[in-house]
């Protein structure tokens, strides 16, 4: 027999944060869906979002496309999300294909849940891989056997 | 990373039979016998299952005993986590401009942006 293994938390599946701002939710919703503020703030700091290659069609099966370009490197990376559900101010749940040049090696889906708190918002990002295999699940279901398998594997 | 790797990894953790199968393994080697044993399904399904798993590195099948007892590869479960920081990473930087730029258009003194409209 072999020894026993350590027990270790089964990794998440997704990526979850959580943020609050002091800004009520319409105002915060827009800057995810406002081609002029997606340009200012996206980007990691080392890139750019040049205004003109903001693309949004802000409705369900609509989209969201930018180009984010890095001037030091000389590289232009294309950010394309397809807007699966959008509820304004509420939710906005975007897809997006794998794109390995800026890390995302699966298809992803990407939740974005806006509450509001006292006087602000809370933003809680929550972003997965998006196999075809999990695509054919029910969410519930997976979550659920998820979970179990986490606590199972924590215990 | 391994991309394909990871890929892998990802679809074979899809599954909520291989999910409960890596679960069991948490608890320590065990033969297809014993995985198969909480499964209504057959043996070769089980076994087509641990396929899925060894693809993706999930698990390690020792090839000398004839019952081939499997047991689970951490680092496999490592790399995928090592992925997801990243992607935590990232985020965390978004929301951080994200909230320097609502600062930005609302004024530092978090007024929310409202016309002040006056009579005229």
């Amino acid at each position: 027999m072999t020894a026993e293994p350590t027990p270790k938390p089964a990794p998440e599946r997704e990526v979850r944060i959580t943020r609050v701002f002091r800004a009520p939710r319409e105002i915060v919703f827009r800057a995810w869906v406002d081609p002029d503020q997606i340009a200012a703030w996206w980007a990691p700091e080392e890139c750019e979002i040049p205004r003109e290659t903001v693309e949004v069609d802000a409705r369900d099966g609509g989209r969201i496309y930018f180009s984010m370009v890095e001037a030091a490197r000389g590289v232009v990376y294309r950010v394309r999300f397809d807007i699966v559900e959008i509820s304004e101010p509420n939710l906005l749940v975007l897809a997006s294909d794998p794109e390995p040049e800026i890390g995302l090696a699966h298809p992803m889906r990407t939740r974005v849940v806006f509450e509001a708190e006292g006087d602000g918002t809370r933003v809680t990002v929550t972003q997965g891989p998006h196999t075809d295999e999990m695509r054919n699940r029910a969410g519930a279901g997976w979550r659920g056997s998820l979970d179990k398998l986490e606590r199972i594997l924590r215990s | 990373m391994a991309t394909d790797q990871l890929s892998a990894t990802f679809a074979a953790l899809a599954d909520p039979t291989r999910r409960s199968i890596l679960a069991r393994l948490a608890q320590g080697e065990a033969t297809v016998n014993e995985l198969a044993e909480p499964f209504a399904i057959t043996l070769p399904a089980i076994s087509r299952h641990l396929k899925v798993l060894e693809r993706a590195g999930l698990i390690t099948r020792r090839r000398a005993a004839q019952s081939r007892p499997t047991s689970l590869r951490i680092d496999a479960l490592d790399e995928a986590e090592a992925w997801m920081d990243s992607c935590r990473v990232t985020w965390e930087g978004r929301m951080d401009r994200l909230g320097a730029h609502l600062e930005k258009i609302q004024g530092p003194s978090g007024s929310r942006g409202n016309d002040r409209r006056a009579n005229s």
